[in-house]
Formats: C-alpha cells, sequence, structure tokens
C-alpha cells in the first residue's frame, strides 16, 4: 500500500499522490512525508492528488485538514485535488466540510491556485 | 384426470375447430367496432385461428394444469403480442379477457353437445377447460400489467432525468435550474448529476437556480446546503439565484444558515458574479474596440 505514495517537487510545489484506500499507517507516512519535504524544499504549499481515493472516513478527513493546519504553520499553503464526486457526496453527508482547506478540480488548477498565491483565496467573496 | 379424458377433451375441439370458431367470431364481431373494420375483421379471424392452433397444440402434451411449462411458452407468447395488437386497435384487457372467456363457454357449450349420452362427465370436463383458460387469461393479464407497470418505471426515471437538467452556460459555468420540490430522491439525484458535469467539463462555478422551487422548507434547505457542501470539495464555487422574496422570509424565519454562500435574486445577477468570479467582464461593442466577451 505505502509504495503507492508518492511526495514529488514540482517547481515551487509538492505534489502528494493518495493511494485508492489508505490505512492509518499510510496516512501517518504522508503526513511525516509532507512535512518533512517542506522543511528540505522551499515550496509554496502542498497539492494533495486524492483523485483514485474512493472512500473518505472522518479519519482521513482530519488527517487531512491537520496536514493542513501544519503545513500552513510552516508557511505553506495545502489544496486537495481531484476528489472524486461519490466521494464528495459521502463527505458531505458526514458533514466533514474540510475547513481551511483549499479544493480544486484537478491537479493543474490546483497548482494554479497555489501560484496566484493566498490574497485570492478562493474560499472568499 | 385421466390422459384418456384429457384427450377426449381435446378431440372435441379439434373436431369441432371450425364451428367453434366461427361461433366465437361472430360474438366478437357483434362489437361495433368490429363490424366497421374489415381488416379488423381479418386480423381477427387470423389470430382466433392462431389462437386454437396453438391451444391445441399445447395441450396435446396432456399438460392442462401447468401453463409455465415449456409446450406453453408459443401460446403465451402469442397471447402478449396479442395483448399489444388489441391494445393498439383501441380495446382495453377486460375486453380481451371476456373473449377469451366467450371461448371457454363456447367450448363447454359444445362439450354438452358432444357427450349426450355421458353427460355426468360434463361437469369434471367444464372445470378442466374453465381452469386452464382461466390461468391463460391470468397469465396475459398479469404480463400486460408488468409491461405496463415497466413503462411508468421507466417514465418516471425519464421524468427525474429531465427535471434536473445541468447546462454549461459558458466555459466554466454550469447551470442547474431546478423546478418543483426538491425531495430526498431528486436531491440525491441533483447532487450526483452536478457533480459528474462539473468534473466532466472542469467547471468552477455552480449556479443552482432555485426560481422553479415553490417553497423551501428546513429539510429542502438541509438537501441545498449537502449539495453546496459537496460542490465545494471539489473545488468550484457555488452562487445560488432565483431566491425570491417568500423564500428570503422563510430562510430568515426558519433559522437556516446560509451564510458563506452566495445568493442572488435572479439568474442574471448570478451569471454576473460568476463572471467576475473567473475575470472576465461583459462590454458593450461600441465602448470598446476589442471584442471581449
Amino acid at each position: 500500500m505505502t509504495e503507492n505514495l508518492s511526495i514529488i517537487k514540482v517547481e515551487d510545489v509538492l505534489l502528494a499522490t493518495i493511494p485508492s484506500d489508505p490505512d492509518d499507517e499510510t496516512i501517518a507516512k504522508l503526513q511525516d512525508g509532507i512535512l518533512e519535504s517542506m522543511k528540505k524544499y522551499k515550496v509554496k504549499g502542498v497539492v494533495m492528488d486524492i483523485s483514485a481515493v474512493e472512500t473518505m472516513d472522518s479519519y482521513f478527513a482530519r488527517a487531512i485538514m491537520e496536514t493542513a493546519q501544519m503545513v500552513s504553520l510552516m508557511g505553506g499553503e495545502t489544496v486537495i485535488a481531484g476528489m472524486r464526486p461519490s466521494v464528495a457526496i459521502t463527505t458531505a453527508q458526514l458533514g466533514l466540510t474540510l475547513k481551511g482547506v483549499h479544493t480544486a478540480i484537478d491537479v493543474e488548477s490546483a497548482m494554479e491556485i497555489l501560484r496566484k498565491g493566498s490574497q485570492e483565496g478562493r474560499e472568499k467573496k | 384426470m385421466k390422459n384418456k379424458q384429457k384427450k377426449e377433451v381435446l378431440n372435441i375441439l379439434k373436431k369441432n375447430k371450425n364451428k367453434i370458431l366461427k361461433k366465437w367470431l361472430s360474438s366478437i364481431i357483434d362489437d361495433l367496432r368490429v363490424q366497421d373494420n374489415p381488416e379488423l375483421k381479418r386480423e381477427l379471424k387470423e389470430n382466433s385461428q392462431d389462437f386454437v392452433d396453438l391451444l391445441i397444440k399445447s395441450a396435446s402434451s396432456g399438460n392442462f394444469e401447468n401453463i409455465d411449462a415449456p409446450e406453453y411458452k408459443p401460446l403465451i407468447s402469442f397471447l402478449d403480442n396479442y395483448a399489444e395488437i388489441w391494445k393498439d386497435w383501441g380495446f382495453t384487457l377486460f375486453e380481451l379477457a371476456s373473449h377469451l372467456s366467450i371461448f371457454k363457454e363456447i367450448w363447454i357449450s359444445f362439450l354438452v353437445n358432444e357427450l349426450k349420452d355421458k353427460i355426468h362427465l360434463v361437469p369434471e370436463y367444464s372445470v378442466v377447460i374453465a381452469k386452464l383458460l382461466d390461468k391463460l387469461t391470468f397469465m396475459m393479464l398479469s404480463n400486460a400489467i408488468k409491461r405496463r407497470e415497466k413503462v411508468i418505471a421507466q417514465q418516471s426515471e425519464h421524468i427525474m432525468e429531465v427535471s434536473t437538467p445541468t447546462i454549461e452556460v459558458w466555459e466554466g459555468i454550469v447551470t442547474v435550474p431546478l423546478v418543483g420540490t426538491l425531495d430526498t430522491p431528486r436531491a440525491q439525484l441533483l447532487m450526483e448529476v452536478l457533480l459528474k458535469h462539473i468534473v466532466d467539463t472542469k467547471s468552477s462555478v455552480a449556479i443552482i437556480d432555485i426560481t422553479g422551487v415553490p417553497t423551501i422548507d428546513t429539510r429542502t434547505a438541509q438537501h441545498l446546503i449537502e449539495t453546496i457542501t459537496a460542490v465545494k470539495l471539489l473545488g468550484a464555487q457555488v452562487i445560488l439565484t432565483g431566491v425570491r422574496p417568500e423564500i428570503a422570509q422563510t430562510i430568515v424565519h426558519l433559522g437556516i444558515d446560509l451564510s458563506g454562500l452566495i445568493t442572488r435574486s435572479s439568474l442574471a445577477a448570478g451569471l454576473r458574479v460568476a463572471f467576475d468570479y473567473l475575470g472576465l467582464k461583459v462590454v458593450k461593442k461600441d465602448e470598446s474596440k476589442e471584442e471581449k466577451i
């Protein structure tokens, strides 16, 4: 499972790809890996590609929010990219809102959000 | 009943086939609609003949009871087809059933004629015939009803589909005009359709227009909020338009929290917000030489 997890640096952004059914161990590794890479490379933010994720539970949602908070403490921004419609429906029905995390339709627009910077944050308006 | 007796019952039908058919047809043709229609008359004649032939063929196996058996398959499918043709001619299922009942009566009346010398057998034989034909009639009716129910189910599914159209009004802007009450199955469908459309078109703004929604209650609002949360999770912005005065009043009176959501009274105003969000501007041609939008 863990070998599917990849965290790579693309220009000034970290791209983390999450496997389809992440277990607790994978999520912990993901968090460590992202924070380590944040320290190693000077990047603007993190894009978490969850297009492969088929189910979202409260634990995973909380882990994402916490990771986003940690990234923000280290001076970065987090964008969740490519959530599947079915995952979005269950997440909304569970009442999980992923507060403080940007969302994007795919990795490409996630990169664009990070490049534009926080002053144009999508949550505003 | 013994096979020999069954054969006897069937032989009476075989022997008097043409007479029975003639009598049966004349009683059906008494119907006014049939009298003025030579084409229908001809078709009726052919179909009655086919019915009797198939019945004889099926019953020759000695099976008078189990019409689910393979030997009755051709007869049942003939009856199903017959029911459809009759429907097209404007007859009701009730009329069709009563025509089969007439056939049953005629067959039994011939039985009485033929078995004058052993009249004590008639009641038993009649019951066998009646049971068989009743079973066939019920089977035909239930199949016809099943077919109609299937059509109704398909139509309601179709209505559901057309009731939640998603339109890409501009590159990156998806609109859903909602018409009618937003109940749970529709809300679920709306969510699925809208989210799929957003992903397919990679849109970043979704406009949900509730001009056609007569009233809003807490449940409808809950559905809307869920949909909006899900859309936001995909990374798109939601604009709720068509908030009429009554709806605005209801929302405030019910204490529904729609803060954090862009709402506008008209679709046009919502579209303007969406353009603004995408960094687009609508200008008059003569005010600006360059074509913008």
